[in-house]
């Protein structure tokens, strides 16, 4: 009897605990089932959240390396960047990017079909959807021309036909149009405003406005080169008819939202260069930034541009100086007395060096935009000196020459006592120290720690800002004819930047492309461009030695001269080639329109390459 | 005779002490187990001694009743006293390493016994999963291999014992840091299933790594269908481990091990010195066309030759970093033994390794206990506990890999940078990268990253014994897992002088300028249960076994990680106000399966097994969640036909033919929930209107039509025994076919403006063949005993087919295709020599370098110009190498025993052929990242014989002109010149010990056995990566790889 009991006891012990009744059949804590997304308007959130996030940009705060591919600055980091590629790749731009399209589109559909959520909040969550899918679309078009535009689910019945799914390329004005009408469709549904960081009334403007000076510019520029490109169904190419129509809808989006009175440009500064820094810089109360994409360290969404970027002898962590701009953009910016901007670094007869007291002077009156876009020798960051200084000259009377020594690492001191290398460089060869003499300072943060790994930088990147807004209608304006509203827009912009009202009275071409790039330095603008202007190929014909093509930088010397007081301690300056950048840009035709993947085009027999790519 | 007496009588007190505090112990765990009452019935008495085949007394041998547990040991005189025999009981007397005797007792009072050594030593009975079978009724490709032979190792995890025992087994230990595991396969499958104590821990290397070699009785190896009996888990092959259990009726045995060593690198590259830095970077410039001037002028380069003065000198990176004769030390006790109704064994043992590196090591401690006791007749209940807790304790510097630092140090710090600023020890450097000084490499300095990981197991059984040859037994495992991590990396100053004021100087931007503080927590709980039914019975001439089996198990893991700057170095306490980040992880498992076997034997001749287990995984959808893995085996043990008998009968003593055939599943291409429709959240997320919000993003479609890869194993074996049992030969022949791996089904071209992908679907195979074989021979002459025994294993995978291959040009297919082909082939250049002279150069017909030869110089590699096409493109590339990482195809090894009276030496030989090792970065690329370089690199180079003057005369050397970090250079570009084809023997165990002969023992009194023994590791190899100074093991092609340590270790056991 006591035996049993026993064996009762053990065979209880092990199958109490053993009677579950489906053991494989568990609960996930991590997952969300369809049927709860949709009335709950914080999750229906969360998936603008996720939309908004997966925008990208060809140049941004989380992709740096991008600046460093133009004219406007180089690769100072470590590895090679972009300073070794002979050519641009006919992919370097491609996106076709569809998950984004299909989530949105699934998310429009499921939204009408299963939520029970109050008709005037389906409709704001629809707008803003809307939105995201349009500046999507912006961000094909201006990379690839004409892409399928798929606006429902394609759904796979598993047939085994999918030619149900294949939708060829839209016509490159089709995508154009449609991003128009998508903004005059939601432009009162969307609601936001005021937000600078969710789509509003005006971020569908603003889109609405580059989407149209972009189709009116190809559809002029392209239509103007000798062989236009395009291809025979329209995806590529836009007729020189439509030119004038898009450039009055930019004009039209542009004066609809300077007319609102809603947006001003940021004037908080007195310290015009400082002023034109905060720009992009000041998140609180910035009356200019129309949309944004935003950061915040404590909530654990911050970027590594400031650590990727501060200068050598500022940094406080183990990388820095990775864009540095070259000497061909700070020469873009003019002198404030209208002069143009060459640096004058040799005397008018090229005989001697010209002897400046500080390091700075050579930049006085310049530009104020200048000093808001780069970090040039002899000024501040975070009030410190960044000390930028290849070296020294040292004068012999014997040999009537100087020597110039400059190896040795940053921050060290001559025998003399004085700087022999500058705390920030530059340098030839060491990575994470600016070898072109420059540092960018646009969309640095210069906030205390923002440059180390754990912290990051918490400033937010500019989509849409009013500057912006005013180059569009001055571009339209000028293309359309109306010189004088043209002249307005640009000296609006130009005043700001410390220049006399009414700077300019006449206008070009060229000094509106001047004039964009200064103002839109390292925003996501130089290359589309010169894109849309049909000039990349002109510009960057891949020849060393053509000074557009060649990237330069400028090293300045500390002066020893102990027979000439008025020369010794005086700072002279070389500008030389950029000695990291082995090679010309090169762009060549087939960069014009970025290449289809061939996993893409066996996908769709319906798609056409574009021109002159193999595949 | 009467000293002898005399010496009994004095030694009698110390062991009736020692006896009785045996007794007390086994008291305690009878009482906890609530067994008190033991019954006994006098029926008669039975005395006598057992003496081994020299005459000498046999301490401690059991004997049984035959067929009941009613036993006893033998004392130290060899005698015993049994009661409670019936008349007519046999008694069956039995010794470690004897043959066990059965007599009959006729009504004798009084046997006197000498046993003799057995041929089979222990490896009688194996354990198969779910029960053991004798060695000789095994049908399928299994091989164990015993404590013996796994103790005998420095090694300080099982995985790197098993490295080389057995065949089939191959290994690669890629990565020597304490603690790290070798990567032990079968035959080359992948990572096995581990099945500890018959519970399944999963195909992870920890739990099995983190066990005390010492506490292991078996390790048996299932490497063809025989595995299928693990169903969706085993298709790697199943590795089962047993620990030690006592022996009931045995009496306590106490036994004690240790051993202390020193470690030093195998290998490691020697790097540039100051000088040899200075050259290489001069002629770097001289040969990409610069002046050298602009770097050093020849005056400056004179003061580094000299290297006396301040900013001038050397500077020995390797020598800062490593260390020499580092100690690693081991202890271990245990006790077994058992009364008529319970066994224990208990063990406690510590291994402790400092690594080279200084503030770097590895410790870990392991408790195991596994009791059984009976409590009625029939009912045996039992529990194994275990504790394993590993420390691991390195620095906090920043960058990916805490061990990785220091050795990039060595070759990425430059020579001509000091440590010290000034060289004074007060202020540490500002180096080029500071994370890559030797000076900061001090845990006061830098800061720590060490972790504690420890597994608790607690599993109780029952078993109930029906008495006709059927059981029934019940097992459950809750099983608790913690991992904790504190990464504390403080902020320093770094300085450099000023030599003009003689002042050292600062800036708030030099040195690590914030703290950064992560700390982890991980746990993880594992529950298992079963139930089993075997039955096992013999029918004259038929001897039937049979299995039947339900087990389920799951397993939930949780992760807590903790980021923060906490201002100062002081505080390591994470609060929310300085934290950064967190991250919260959860996952899930769980699998049940049914399990049937039987075995079938006609007078051991004929052998028959079917085995089947349907097996139940959560990952998949409810319907596709079911599968049935059968197998079965065959064997004719051919030497028990009468014919052979009478004809090579007296040749051979064994002769097996087996054959397997078995189907086995692995969960692949797939994850938990993958099958419902779903949102993701925490994907991406945004700060809107200053509001941090949490993304949710739709997955893709979800995945209903996978299923499992099915994996088909086929064996075919040959066991033969000659001489007596002398000779002994396997050999073994083995593919297994995968099919249904996942991939595309891309004849359905889905736009890609879908905007998702069609799931994968189970259509690709694949197959893995190869043979293995061992030969082992022991013999004895006089007192000298020797065994020697060779294993290979040959095993390699190709592509069988591939969902309807599209390929769309011959070239395409010939570089692309997989099917048909061995699987992981390097495509590199084909190196036919170096350019000897600059005229060879220009008169050189093919464009070597894609740039009309421009970047050429003499000493540069020429490449086979394959296609013939005058030009050097990705089109030349030829297949010339095996996987870089993988373990090697063909391994092999030689273990020898030799002994002689109380000495022994065993040497165990391992190596491995048919990998291939890329030397890459660091060790290719001169100066690569802007740092330094190994000195053969860079001094046993092409040169100008004066690196200012551009027409001095070129001197040969082995290596290329010297191109600074210059990666994109055609003699940089993946060649066999970079890429070596590794052939390697090591001497892996080498043991020389002694024991003290029992007339010493007998003379110390209840010690059994004392030996004492020394023991080197790794202590040669030959091999082609010799002059690289490399490992051949090694795998990560930089190198920055912590290598195999050669060790010689001093040791002991002590058995009482």
């Amino acid at each position: 009897m006591k035996k049993l009991f026993i064996i009762l006891t053990v065979i209880l012990l092990f199958v109490g605990p053993g009677c579950q009744k489906d053991w494989l059949e568990r609960e996930s804590r991590t997952l969300i089932t369809d049927d709860k997304v949709w009335n709950d308007p914080s999750l229906i959130l969360g998936l603008l959240a996720n939309y908004y996030n997966s925008l990208s940009f060809d140049e941004s705060n989380d992709n740096n390396t991008n600046m460093a591919r133009y004219d406007d600055a180089m690769w100072s980091g470590s590895g090679d960047g972009t300073n070794k590629s002979t050519n641009f790749g006919f992919s370097t731009w491609t996106l076709w990017s569809y998950t984004l399209i299909r989530n949105i589109n699934k998310s429009l559909e499921e939204l009408e079909k299963y939520s029970t959520l109050s008709p005037a909040i389906k409709k704001q969550f629809s707008a803003e959807f809307r939105f995201i899918r349009a500046l999507h679309y912006f961000e094909h078009v201006k990379r690839m021309g004409g892409v399928p535009l798929i606006t429902t689910q394609l759904i796979y019945n598993f047939s085994g036909d999918v030619t149900p799914l294949q939708i060829p390329r839209a016509k490159e004005y089709e995508v154009y149009d449609f991003i128009a009408s998508e903004m005059d469709a939601i432009n009162n549904d969307i609601g936001n405003v005021g937000s600078q960081t969710r789509a509003n009334k005006y971020t569908c403007l603003a889109l609405k406005c580059r989407a149209m000076l972009y189709a009116g510019s190809i559809a002029k520029y392209n239509s103007a080169m000798a062989v236009p490109i395009a291809t025979d169904g329209g995806e590529v190419g836009i007729p020189v008819s439509m030119a004038a129509g898009y450039y009055q809808k930019a004009l039209a989006a542009a004066d609809s939202i300077l007319l609102s009175g809603n947006y001003s440009l940021y004037q908080k500064n007195n310290d015009l260069g400082q002023n034109f820094f905060e720009v992009n810089n000041v998140k609180s109360a910035n009356p200019e930034v129309i949309f944004a994409k935003d950061y915040d360290y404590s909530k654990g969404k911050s970027h590594n541009f400031t650590q990727n970027n501060i200068p050598y002898g500022l940094k406080e962590d183990n990388i820095s100086s990775s864009v540095t701009p070259v000497l061909n953009l700070v020469e873009n910016f003019d002198y404030l007395d209208g002069s143009d901007g060459a640096l004058k670094t040799r005397t008018v007869n090229n005989s001697d060096y010209i002897y400046y007291n500080a390091l700075d002077d050579i930049f006085d009156n310049k530009d104020a935009r200048l000093y808001g876009t780069v970090i040039y020798p002899g000024t501040k960051f975070r009030d410190e000196n960044v000390v930028i200084q290849a070296g020294v000259k040292i004068w012999s009377a014997t040999t009537n020459s100087y020597t110039t020594l400059e190896t040795g690492d940053p921050g060290t001191l001559y025998t003399d006592g004085g700087i022999f290398k500058g705390s920030s460089g530059p340098h030839r060869t060491q990575a994470n120290v600016t070898s072109t003499g420059f540092y960018i300072r646009k969309g640095l943060d210069p906030t205390k720690g923002a440059s180390t790994r754990n912290v990051l930088s918490s400033t937010w990147w500019v989509i849409f800002r009013l500057g912006e807004v005013h180059m569009n209608a001055a571009e339209a304006a000028f293309e359309l004819g109306n010189v004088p509203l043209a002249l307005q827009h640009i000296n609006k912009l130009r005043e700001r930047a410390g220049f006399p009202a009414n700077s300019l009275s006449t206008l070009t071409m060229d000094k509106i492309m001047k004039e964009r790039r200064n103002e839109l330095a390292f925003e996501d603008h130089r290359l589309w461009d010169l894109i849309r202007w049909r000039k990349a190929q002109e510009l960057w014909n891949g020849d060393n030695n053509n000074p557009k093509a060649m990237l330069y930088a400028l090293y300045p010397y500390r002066v020893i001269n102990s027979s000439d007081p008025s020369k010794n301690g005086k700072y002279v300056f070389d500008k030389i080639k950029s000695p990291r950048l082995l090679y010309a840009r090169y762009f060549q035709m087939g960069n014009y329109y970025s290449q289809i993947s061939s996993t893409v085009l066996n996908n769709n027999p319906k798609i056409v390459k574009n021109p002159f790519h193999t595949y | 005779m009467s000293k002898r007496l005399n010496y009994f009588s004095l030694s009698r007190k110390k062991s009736d002490f020692s006896r009785n505090m045996k007794y007390a112990i086994l008291f305690f765990f009878m009482s906890v187990f609530g067994t008190a009452g033991l019954a006994f019935s006098q029926t008669l008495t039975v005395s006598g001694t057992i003496l081994d085949p020299d005459s000498q007394p046999l301490i401690g041998a059991t004997v049984l009743v035959h067929g009941t547990t009613n036993g006893t040991l033998t004392n130290v005189s060899g005698n015993y006293t049994i009661t409670n025999v019936a008349k007519n009981d046999s008694l069956e007397f039995s010794f470690v390493g004897m043959e066990t005797q059965v007599i009959p007792v006729n009504g004798r009072a009084k046997i006197d016994v000498a046993l003799n050594l057995s041929s089979k030593v222990l490896d009688d009975i194996i354990v198969v999963g779910y029960s053991t079978q004798s060695k000789r009724t095994i049908s399928t490709a299994i091989s164990a291999v015993q404590s013996e032979e796994l103790t005998r190792t420095s090694a300080t995890n099982p995985s790197a014992a098993l490295a080389g025992k057995i065949q089939g087994v191959t290994s690669r230990a890629a990565d020597g840091r304490p603690g790290s595991n070798t990567n032990i396969q079968i035959r080359n499958m992948g990572a096995p299933l581990f099945v500890i104590d018959g519970i399944p821990v999963g195909q992870g290397y920890t739990t099995f790594d983190n066990m005390a070699i010492e506490d292991i009785e078996s390790i048996t190896v299932l490497k063809d269908a025989s595995a299928a009996i693990y169903g969706l888990r085993a298709s790697n092959g199943v590795v089962l481990v047993t620990t030690k259990t006592g022996t009931r009726s045995d009496e306590a045995k106490i036994s004690v091990n240790g051993y202390y060593g020193f470690q030093n690198f195998t290998r490691f590259p020697d790097v540039v010195n100051g000088q040899q830095y200075v050259l290489a970077k001069l002629q770097s410039i001289q040969n990409q066309g610069g002046n050298p001037n602009t770097l050093y002028t020849p005056d400056q380069y004179q003061k580094f030759v000299e290297g006396t003065e301040y900013g001038y000198k050397s500077y020995d990176y390797r020598a800062a970093v490593v260390r020499n004769n580092i100690p690693q030390t081991y202890i271990n006790a245990n006790a077994s033994g058992g009364t008529k109704r319970a066994t224990y064994y208990l063990s406690v043992s510590n291994v402790n390794q400092s690594a080279i590196l200084k503030d770097y090591s590895y410790s870990r401690t392991n408790v195991q206990s596994n009791i059984t006791a009976s409590l009625v007749k029939g009912l045996t209940i039992g529990s194994k506990m275990s504790l394993q807790v590993a420390d691991t304790k390195m620095l906090g510097v920043s960058g990916s890999d805490e061990y990785e630092a220091p050795f990039k140090s060595i070759i990425d710090g430059w020579p001509i940078q000091s440590f010290y600023a000034n060289d004074n020890p007060d202020y540490v450097n500002e180096t080029h990268n500071r994370a890559y000084n030797p000076a900061v490499y001090n845990r006061d300095f830098t800061g720590f990253e060490d972790s504690k990981f420890t597994i608790a197991n607690l599993t109780l059984d029952a078993e109930y014994n029906f008495g006709f040859g059927l059981k029934a037994k019940a097992m459950g495992q809750y099983m608790y897992q913690v991992r904790e991590m504190t990464n504390f990396e403080y902020k320093y100053k770094t300085y450099k002088y000023d030599a003009l004021n003689d002042k050292y100087i600062t800036d708030p931007n030099w040195g690590n300028q914030n703290v950064f503080l992560e700390g982890l927590k991980s746990f993880a709980v594992a529950r298992f249960l079963s139930f089993q039914l075997t039955y096992n019975k013999k029918l004259n001439d038929h001897n039937i076994s049979a299995v039947a089996a339900y087990e389920r198990s799951d397993r939930d893991n949780n992760e807590l990680e903790n980021v923060s700057s906490p201002p100062t170095n002081y505080i390591q306490k994470i609060t929310f106000g300085e934290m950064n980040n967190m991250y919260d992880t959860w996952s899930l498992e769980a699998r049940a399966g049914f399990i049937g076997r039987i075995n079938y034997d006609y007078r051991q001749k004929y052998l028959l097994e079917v085995l089947a287990r349907y097996d139940g995984s959560y990952i998949y959808a409810p319907d596709k969640r079911w599968g049935l893995f059968p197998a079965f085996s065959a064997g004719w043990r051919v030497n028990q036909e009468n014919f052979f008998k009478n004809s090579l009968g007296n040749l051979f003593s064994d002769f097996k033919l087996r054959f397997s055939l078995g189907k086995t599943g692995s969960e692949s291409g797939v994850s938990a929930w993958d099958y419902v429709p779903k949102f993701n959240y925490s994907q991406g997320n945004a700060i809107l209107d200053g509001v941090y919000v949490t993304g949710v993003s739709p997955a893709g479609l979800p995945i209903t039509n996978i299923s499992w890869v099915n994996n088909i194993s086929t064996n075919l074996g040959v066991d033969i025994g000659m001489l007596k049992g002398r000779l002994n030969f396997q050999f073994d022949a083995f593919q297994r076919k995968r099919t249904g791996i996942p991939a595309g089904r891309y004849d359905i071209l889905l736009p890609s403006e879908v905007g998702y992908s069609l799931p994968n679907e189970n259509l690709n195979s694949d197959a893995t063949v190869g043979v293995e074989g061992m030969v082992s021979y022991k013999g004895e002459v006089g007192d000298f005993r020797y065994s020697v025994s060779a294993n290979a294993t040959l095993s390699r995978s190709k592509t069988l087919e591939t969902y309807k291959p599209r390929r769309s040009n011959s070239w395409d297919e010939y570089r692309n295709s997989s099917e048909g082909r061995w699987n992981s082939t390097a495509w590199v250049y084909d190196c036919i020599g170096q350019f000897q002279s600059v005229e060879e150069i220009e008169n050189y017909k093919i464009n070597n370098d894609g740039k009309a030869n421009s970047t050429m110089l003499p000493g540069d590699l020429k490449y086979r110009d394959v296609n013939g096409d005058g030009i050097i493109s990705g089109f030349d590339q030829v297949p010339l190498g095996y996987a870089t990482g993988s373990n090697p195809y063909m391994s092999y090894a030689l273990n020898t025993n030799l002994s002689y009276k109380a000495f022994s030496l065993s040497i165990d030989f391992s190596g491995g052929t048919m990998q291939t090792y890329s030397i890459g970065n660091q060790v290719r690329v001169p100066f690569y990242s802007d740092g330094s370089a190994v000195s053969y690199m860079a001094t046993d180079v092409w040169h100008q014989a004066d690196p200012y003057d551009n027409t001095s005369a070129w001197i040969p050397g082995t290596y290329p002109a010297i191109r600074s970090n210059d990666t994109g250079h055609s003699n940089y570009q993946n060649s066999d010149f970079w890429y070596i084809n590794v052939t390697y023997i090591r001497l892996k165990n080498c043991e020389l010990s002694y024991s003290l002969p029992k007339s010493i023992l007998s003379k110390l009194g209840g010690i059994q056995r004392v030996r004492v023994y020394v023991n080197g590791s790794n202590l040669f190899s030959l091999d082609p990566l010799r002059k690289f100074k490399l490992d051949p093991e090694i795998s990560a092609s930089s190198a920055l790889v912590y290598p195999q340590s050669r060790m010689i270790n001093t040791g002991f056991n002590i058995t009482f």
